[in-house]
């Protein structure tokens, strides 16, 4: 009965506790554990690869802080690195907030310094050629638009201070329309925006990624096709990582699969505190019942 | 009382109208006007920021000269406020730099992803204080949050199938039930804000 | 959807239902549109061997020189949309296209031809946005309607809600404590809706507390919001008759920064802990830090949010939470102003309308009726919606 009394009142540092451990020791024994694909990964890395057919560009765009990051960025990755596997002109923004442009920075010289700018199959990555990276540009919802109408004329330069007209991958972009998918990972509510202006307005397929305490919010614009596909936090990244992995031969370092050890864990102690809570409230219910 | 209150709310209604109606005209004075709108949101927000500054300095300074045993950080948030300012505008390389660029990822990063990460931790309280089944609604919340979160884990990949129709099927009835009344207040608040009757927001009863 | 107006022309122009004057190229203007748009299309020539793509040239005046706007690159693709920045087009130029066939080496080798002179026009009326229209005046006609009908009748029937009835005991308690009452008003900006539904509680809250003599503390994370939160808590202690009381920095900015900001707003918590907390407005992952530091420090907390995400964290954190369109209806519920109440009754109508057809409309798609599939149906739908 001690037990169940002290259950009940668990002071929450315990848990909190627990939850630092169960976090700490799974990466550090880099333990590892398989991952599956759900659907919408699956239809997003689908949507993403059959670019490579029609060699319309990828915007990834990187509208997320810092705080999202450890869930975020993995997705970042995958995808840049999915696009210059497969030969899909690609273009890294940060979004419509500053602190996207850092990250997709990061995005770039990871992916980047991880290849040894070099593809699969031997070629050399070429700026401007396989992809561009994109300032930050203020204006909100105005940068939409504006990419909508003008593509160029909205950034002018890329985010080397570059004219962007005389980039050979601009050759066939003129506004949004030109554009084969854009997937914007994000832990806010911007992805729809990016669904409302660029999806509905200009008829640009849009992706997203997303944390996944946001990612139930989507499966309503899955359902709809408002969004072509979805990586939904942590999994969601593991899943995309794989389908890398496994289709395209590539073997790197898989950030957000290493992650998914802890996540697990993290998972099955809350199942466990949440049944043991479930038993202490019945046996102390119970006790309460046979006293009156 | 006519700049407190007439004024403003004659602006919004005028203006709040004219965006309706651009909204259905593709006429290219119609889209300049739109354009140009969109830049003054852009021009005030910026003018409101200066405002917003001075009032963390108002704050801040007030507190240092207050003296107590909380008024160091204050001067933190200040030194810090400048420092990168300072860095980012007048550093070697500005925001490009190698400074601004390490502060960031070595300061700005994994502050803000630690703030982030407590919420695993309160996330689990939360869970362990609210998932009681206390009756039968609470049961079957209780077992929809434990089959959510045991196919979200690698061994739980054999409910994969009734995962997917739990977040397609109930989670977005549910979620459109909301939305659906989210969205109907959202047109209401807008119109009742343009026809002037909704007038709080300008501080004040009437 | 420009792409949506584009292909079913072309389509028509190859079924040949639209006459090609005389012309090899046929021009178009593109309908519903700001006249910076022309639909360019062409017969392929008749022995296509050898031919691989097309170059499409325009001259703007009379005098001037042909310019090549674009590129077919594929044989099959008898249609270009001029819609180029760098070449605009404006309504009332004179145009004329000439096309051109290349081959694999990008060769010119043969004119297909050259359209007649053609000048876009710009639209005064977005046709494809006909649906939104009637929505528009639906909505309208059921506001004016309830409002006067609230003006003749004073006691429109509004339900309970718990978190706003609660709000008077909530401040009553900080008053007795001797304690601050926090009011964050989410972390949007003034475009959201419930930033601006947040504000219009914070009216009468802060007159509330002005009057009790308690203290109310606004953190901003928005400088537009903060400018408009600062005015209407200063406006309320004036109406209180308690100006005075009002200090400056009660409201104030904190930072841009989601979570730089709830670092703040929490470290308020736990140094000053305030009797009441109330989160009211747009929030994001933020909610449950917000929530669970309140928790512990045993402040009565009511929550409102349109953020379904989020809600189920405040659910479980708050005493009490306002889910969705009950914040929007806060203020009528609080001053009882029969004219907003009226617009409560008006949502609701609304919202029963559409609950009919959906409920209609599915049980119809469930007994398969076919009505709805029927191709004359179909194209009526389609007509109206412009696709």
């Amino acid at each position: 009965m001690k037990f169940w009394l002290f259950m009940d009142k668990l002071d929450r540092r315990w848990l909190f506790l627990a939850i630092g451990l169960s976090v700490i020791i799974p990466s550090i024994t880099n333990m590892r554990f398989p991952v599956t694909t759900t659907p919408p990964t699956l239809n997003l890395w689908n949507f993403v690869d059959s670019l490579k057919y029609t060699k319309k560009p990828l915007i990834i765009i990187c509208d997320y802080s810092p705080s999202t990051s450890p869930e975020l960025q993995p997705m970042a990755h995958a995808l840049f690195r999915h696009a210059l596997e497969a030969d899909i002109p690609v273009f890294l923004y940060g979004g419509l907030y500053t602190e996207g442009f850092g990250l997709a920075r990061i995005a770039e010289e990871t992916v980047l310094e991880e290849i040894d700018y070099q593809k699969a199959n031997g070629d050399s990555v070429i700026y401007g050629e396989d992809y561009v990276f994109l300032p930050f540009v203020p204006g909100g919802l105005a940068v939409i638009a504006g990419m909508g109408e003008d593509f160029i004329g909205t950034f002018r330069v890329d985010a080397r201070g570059d004219s962007l007209k005389n980039l050979p991958m601009m050759d066939n972009v003129r506004r949004l329309e030109d554009i084969g998918l854009i997937v914007d990972i994000a832990g806010s509510a911007v992805s729809r925006t990016w669904m409302v202006y660029a999806g509905t307005r200009y008829g640009t397929p849009v992706g997203v990624g997303t944390t996944a305490v946001s990612a139930a919010e989507y499966y309503t614009f899955l359902q709809t096709r408002q969004f072509v596909g979805m990586m939904g936090g942590m999994k969601g990244a593991a899943e995309y990582e794989e389908l890398n992995a496994s289709n395209l031969n590539i073997e790197v370092r898989k950030q957000a699969g290493i992650a998914m050890a802890s996540q697990n864990f993290v998972h099955l102690l809350i199942i466990f505190m949440v049944i043991l809570g479930n038993i202490s409230f019945f046996v102390l219910k119970r006790n309460k019942e046979r006293r009156l | 009382m006519f700049l407190k209150r007439t004024l403003p709310l004659l602006i919004v209604f005028l203006l709040g109208l004219a965006m309706i109606i651009q909204f259905y005209i593709p006429h290219p004075v119609s889209q300049n006007f739109y354009d140009s709108m969109a830049e003054w949101v852009r021009i005030s927000g910026a003018f409101a920021l200066i405002l917003g500054l001075s009032s963390f300095f108002y704050v801040h300074t007030r507190k240092l000269a207050r003296k107590n045993k909380d008024s160091f950080y204050s001067g933190v948030a200040i030194l810090c406020l400048i420092g990168m300012a300072g860095i980012g505008i007048f550093g070697r390389g500005g925001i490009n730099g190698w400074l601004f660029s390490n502060l960031y990822r070595s300061i700005i990063v994994p502050l803000d992803a630690t703030m982030f990460s407590l919420l695993s931790f309160y996330i689990a309280s939360a869970a362990f204080k609210a998932f009681k089944a206390r009756n039968a609604m609470a049961f079957a919340l209780l077992v929809t949050a434990i089959i959510v979160m045991l196919g979200r884990v690698s061994f739980g990949s054999f409910l994969d199938g009734i995962v997917e129709w739990i977040l397609v099927y109930p989670n977005t009835a549910a979620q459109r039930g909301i939305i659906l009344g989210i969205g109907l207040g959202m047109i209401a608040t807008s119109l009742k804000i343009i026809l002037g009757i909704e007038r709080s927001y300008l501080g004040g009863g009437d | 959807m420009i792409f949506k107006k584009f292909i079913p022309a072309v389509i028509l122009v190859f079924l040949g239902s639209l006459p090609l004057s005389g012309s090899a190229v046929c021009v178009q203007d593109v309908p519903d549109d700001d006249g910076s748009a022309l639909i360019v299309s062409w017969e392929p020539p008749g022995d296509i061997l050898g031919f691989f793509m097309y170059k499409i040239y325009r001259k703007d005046s009379l005098e001037g020189e042909f310019v090549q706007v674009g590129k077919s690159s594929k044989m099959e693709n008898c249609f270009f949309v001029d819609k180029d920045p760098r070449f605009p087009l404006n309504s009332g130029m004179n145009v004329v296209y000439r096309i051109v066939a290349l081959d694999e080496e990008e060769n010119e080798i043969r004119e297909i031809g050259v359209s007649e002179q053609f000048s876009p026009s710009h639209s005064y009326f977005n046709s494809t946005k006909k649906n939104t229209v009637v929505a528009v005046i639906f909505v309208f006609t059921a506001l004016i309607t309830f409002l006067n009908l609230a003006k003749k009748d004073k006691n429109l029937f509004i339900r309970k809600i718990a978190g706003l009835d609660a709000l008077d005991e909530a401040v009553g308690r900080a008053t007795e404590m001797g304690r601050s009452v926090l009011y964050v008003p989410g972390l949007s900006t003034m475009d959201d809706i419930a930033t601006v539904a947040s504000i219009n509680i914070l009216g009468p809250v802060a007159k509330k507390v002005a009057e009790y003599e308690t203290k109310i503390l606004v953190p901003n994370r928005d400088p537009i919001v903060y400018t408009i939160t600062h005015e209407v808590v200063k406006e309320a202690y004036l109406e209180a008759g308690r100006p005075d009381a009002f200090q400056e920095d009660q409201v104030f900015f904190v930072s841009q920064n989601q979570f730089a900001f709830v670092a703040a707003v929490n470290g308020i918590m736990m140094r000053e802990k305030p009797a009441t907390n109330l989160y009211l407005g747009m929030f994001w992952a933020e909610s449950l830090l917000l929530a669970e530091t309140g928790n512990a420090t045993g402040a009565v907390q009511i929550a409102g949010t349109d953020s379904v995400t989020q809600l189920p964290f405040f659910v479980t954190s708050c005493d009490y939470t306002l889910i969705g369109e009950e914040l929007y209806a806060a203020s009528a519920y609080l001053s009882r102003d029969p004219v907003l109440v009226g617009t409560i009754k008006a949502q609701d109508v609304e919202k029963a309308i559409l609950l009919i057809l959906l409920v209609l409309l599915s049980v119809l798609a469930i007994l398969n009726f076919n009505f709805f599939r029927s191709e004359s149906f179909l194209r009526f739908i389609m007509s109206f919606f412009g696709t």
